[in-house]
């Protein structure tokens, strides 16, 4: 065979992925330490020169720690709730032989992808005195008595059952790596079912819960969305309603404050996580071997029984507040009874094609949400090429930080991006404050680590050989993510990005603080129809957000098969 | 192709050394097997001449181009090395027409070319009208002649192969072992085939590194390797040796001696500078060995254990006076012997492993 020359090719210079790898560090940075960073500075040096007064105003005032003390409660409150929720589930589901796992994992963990805004506007609906629901059936209390959720236990009841998903499923991938082995040898040992959850399950699921346990705490402390809607009114102030009053009472003349505000909300939620590392510091929770995986407890006469808690715990936490929800978009007014007389589609068609807000906020969230998702996709699967393939030591430490704009509380991220862009960028000349570029970039932000997961799970799923064996063809690295890398994570990517979407989408926190008119989005219209009184068509633009969530839930789940394992979290 | 040359390379993770200074140099079109135990450091020191790791110290040329040393790293997208590897790596979402032509179009051929290029080296490897089909509904050994097709179409200047044969079962392995060969004849390209299995490196290779704790413990034919291992490690590794404890007698120049083994004297190999009265260390072949009557001298053994290994014996017995040296027999059928009982061992040859 003639031996034709294939120098061309090997004499060419390769893309330099340097430039690659400096130019995904330089971006991270951007969208994770710098924010932090600049928040931090407002705290000690508001408006740009140093002093310690602000923050010693903010620190001494009493609204602080009543509004600091509440956000802790309802949060610890909350978590409770939540670890015995999720955590129970979470055991039901991986170690006995209930039916209909897939149904009921994905029933349960719907709370959780509706947002909480929504939530809360739901369960409104089922305790008021003018619930149209409960008016339907007659159990209405009397016209005058307060609504019980508008209050500290509502609040907590409401973040439990919001974030019991959030444990369940940290639990629940925790207890699929059990060595199945291991129940079986206590087993074999005599041990009774009681006796192997105490001995054996809790104690090696211990990095799970309690990493389940700082998600939940961390999360309920950023909560925006439902102690804004069940607190307000009761004028029971967490610190997150707090800022988000401060800001709209004060405007940017606050930022110094609130700035403050946003730090102590961060340390709060920052505790959470280091309490998580102390508890499993220096213990070994490793196990070797995992080979078979758990053989699930036959649970025999008692399995009728528990299957029907658990419908009638899905029936509790989810299609109550649904059909209340349903109710009150469908009646005329706030108040009145729902029957065949009076249901009407009228809130429906007016948010759909008359409330100019909610139509512009439809179109922004679903660009806001899309484009986000659509972004990170590029930069997601060359941040994840670099930390699993090539291991590089400075995307290591830049991954932690990539994580704090997500795992801190949205409020911290919104507040750092107002004191970024609130004055035109210095050499661009650009300003994107009050235009929805704002949320956009704040939305980039915060969701690349949800992106980013997955992807990163996807990475650990490939043969790295696929990769080398291009490398050996030839290929640079921009031809090997065109023609191998990409089409392999594709499916990672393609769940990352929906998570995204689906997450953005409903988001109601960061949008909260940096909308302006004409740059709504649907969480800040659903909230602002809510406050208005407007509850009938709050409730119409609800239902119409959970109708597209379940959807691209369901878009996800059928999916789920062909993604790499852990991408669709609740998808086995 | 060209001569792979490799100058005290070394690589360290951390602190920990996976290769320690290995010499090596591979002439033009010859097959090479790096053979060692599980963990020496094999496939490091195939990643490095392949480029994807950087050496700690020392440097890889090939033919008269550096590739690697302390400053200098060609990336191994422009080394135009082959790899064969243990998972195959072939694309899923490609077929196996788009598989083997991936290096071409990579080299921006198209067209004819392309085509043409891509049906001989599939022709070459036996493939012909498999091109259409996903790698998926191939078998392992078909998997590993597309691999092998689409280094060939690269016309690499050497083929790395990483234990190519681990995944694949008993029966598939002598064929591919075959194929193996007949691509090394056909193409006079340099290999260096890494392995484990010390029959396949003897099977293969013109020469074999046999490989230590990352360092190059012995490189030579393999009739040598066997003959005549430089440390007790390769003697173990190589053919069933048994190392024993010996001490030099005479030597007779022209590389025979006299040593003292379990008591008696017995005619050994020996490499050059051993001096009598040297305490040393034997390699024995079972071939050296054979059991005798009681009438004959011999050395008196007890029988540890008996393995059968279909149509002979592999027997173990330990020496009197040496009780924790393991001597291995091989013994044809029939055979009555039962562990415990005490037979005589006539040592009828054996090699004086060299001092270090
Ligand atoms: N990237 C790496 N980081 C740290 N240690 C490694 C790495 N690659 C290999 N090693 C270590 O180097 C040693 C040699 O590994 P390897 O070359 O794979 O051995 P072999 O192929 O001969 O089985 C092993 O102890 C392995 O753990
Ligand atoms: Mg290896």
């Amino acid at each position: 065979m003639p031996r034709l020359s294939l120098n061309r090719l090997f004499s060419t210079a390769p893309a330099s992925e340097q430039a690659v790898l400096f130019s995904i560090i330089a971006i991270v940075t951007i969208l994770s330490a710098v924010p932090m960073g600049r928040l931090m500075l407002e705290g000690v040096a508001p408006g740009g020169s140093f002093g310690l007064t602000v923050a010693q105003d903010v620190l001494t005032t009493r609204s602080t720690w009543i509004a600091a003390w509440h956000s802790i409660q309802v949060a610890v409150g909350g978590t409770i709730i939540a670890v015995l929720l999720g955590g129970t589930v979470a055991l039901l589901v991986a170690l006995t032989d209930i039916r209909g796992k897939t149904v009921f994992t994905f029933c349960f963990v719907l709370p959780l992808m509706i947002p909480p805004q929504v939530t809360a506007l739901a369960w409104l609906q089922v305790f008021g005195p003018a619930s149209p629901m409960l008016k339907s059936f007659g159990i209405a209390p009397p016209l005058g008595t307060p609504n019980p959720l508008h209050s500290a236990t509502g609040i907590i009841a409401l973040l439990g059952i919001h974030y019991a998903p959030l444990v369940f499923l940290t639990l629940r991938a925790g207890l699929r790596n059990l060595p199945f082995e291991l129940m079986e040898a206590a087993k074999a040992s005599g041990a009774r079912w009681y006796t192997v959850l105490r001995t054996v399950v809790l104690p090696l699921m211990t990095p799970p819960l309690v990493a389940g346990v700082a998600l939940a705490f961390v999360s309920s402390v950023g909560n925006f969305g439902i102690p804004a809607l069940l607190g307000i009114p009761a004028r029971y102030s967490v610190l997150t309603t707090l800022i988000f009053r401060r800001l709209a009472g004060f405007g940017p003349s606050a930022l110094a404050e609130i700035a403050v505000l946003s730090v102590l909300i961060g340390i709060i939620a920052v505790s959470g996580i280091l309490v998580q590392a102390w508890m499993l510091r220096g213990r070994d929770f490793r196990v070797v071997n995992v080979s078979a995986k758990i053989q699930p407890y036959q649970i025999g006469r008692w399995r009728p029984a528990v299957e029907t808690a658990g419908w009638v715990v899905i029936l509790g936490i989810l299609v109550l507040p649904l059909v209340a929800l349903v109710f009150t978009a469908l009646v005329p007014a706030y108040g009145v009874k729902l029957t065949f007389a009076t249901a009407t589609l009228e809130n429906l068609s007016y948010v759909i094609n008359d409330h100019a807000a909610t139509k512009r906020a439809f179109v922004n969230s679903f660009l806001l949400a899309g484009g986000a998702a659509i972004i990170l996709v590029p930069l997601c699967v060359l941040l994840a090429y670099f930390l699993v393939w090539r291991s590089s030591p400075i995307l290591r430490v830049l991954n932690f930080t990539a994580e704090l704009p997500y795992a801190l509380p949205g409020v911290v991220l919104a507040i750092a991006a107002i004191l970024i862009f609130i004055k035109p960028l210095p050499f661009f000349g650009l300003s994107i404050y009050n235009t929805v570029w704002i949320i956009l970039v704040a939305y980039i932000a915060r969701f690349l680590t949800l992106e980013l997961r997955p992807i990163i799970s996807g990475f650990h799923q490939i043969d790295r050989g696929l990769e080398e064996a291009a490398q050996m063809s030839g290929a640079g690295l921009i031809y090997r993510l065109r023609t191998v890398i990409l089409p392999l994570v594709a499916p990672a990517a393609a769940a990352g990005a929906l998570l995204v979407f689906l997450t953005a989408f409903n988001e109601l926190t960061v949008s909260a603080l940096l909308w302006s008119s004409g740059a709504e989005t649907l969480g800040v219209v659903v909230f602002s129809l809510e406050e208005g009184g407007f509850s009938t068509q709050a409730a119409a633009v609800a239902v119409l957000t959970v109708i597209v969530t379940v959807g691209l839930m369901l878009l996800l789940s059928l999916a789920g098969g062909r993604m790499p394992k852990g991408a669709v979290p609740w998808h086995d | 192709m060209a001569r792979l040359s490799l100058e005290s390379v070394t690589k360290k993770f951390g602190t920990f050394t996976a290769v320690d200074g290995v010499n090596l140099t591979v002439e033009d079109g010859e097959f090479l097997a790096v053979l060692g135990p599980s963990g020496c450091g094999k496939t490091t020191l195939l990643r490095l001449v392949a480029g994807f790791e950087a050496v700690s110290a020392g440097s890889i040329r090939l033919g008269d181009k550096l590739m690697s040393d302390k400053r200098t790293h060609v990336p191994t997208e422009r080394r135009r090395i082959g790899i064969v590897f243990q998972s195959y790596a072939l694309w899923p979402h490609m077929s196996v027409f788009e598989n083997v032509g991936y290096p071409l179009r990579v080299a921006k051929f198209s067209g004819a070319a392309y085509t043409e290029r891509v049906e001989s080296a599939l022709a070459m490897v036996g493939l012909e009208g498999f091109g259409h089909r996903p790698p998926a509904e191939l078998s392992g050994g078909q998997r590993q002649r597309v691999a092998l097709a689409r280094c060939f179409v690269m016309e690499p200047q050497i083929v790395l192969l990483d234990e190519p044969l681990a995944n694949l079962d008993v029966h598939l392995r002598a064929s591919m072992e075959e194929e193996f060969a007949d691509f090394h004849r056909r193409t006079g390209t340099t290999m260096i085939y890494i392995t484990h299995d010390q029959a396949e490196a003897m099977a293969l290779a013109d020469r074999i590194a046999v490989m230590d704790e990352g360092e190059l413990v012995q490189l030579a034919a393999p009739s040598q390797l066997y003959r005549q291992p430089a440390t007790p490690m390769v003697a173990d590794f190589i053919g069933q040796g048994t190392v024993v404890d010996g001490r030099v007698v005479t030597v007779n120049g022209d590389g025979a001696c006299v040593c003292d083994l379990f008591g008696s004297a017995t005619n050994l190999q020996c490499p050059p500078g051993i001096e009598p009265g040297a305490q040393v260390r034997v390699c024995v072949r079972p071939e050296h060995l054979a059991l005798v009557g009681r009438d004959r001298p011999g050395v008196p053994a007890k029988v540890r254990r008996v393995t059968y290994q279909g149509g002979r014996f592999l027997v173990d017995v330990a020496p009197e006076g040496q009780a924790d040296a393991a001597v291995l027999l091989v013994l044809p059928e029939p055979l009555e012997l039962t562990t415990g009982e005490t037979v005589r061992l006539s040592i009828e040859g054996g090699w004086v492993i060299p001092q270090t």
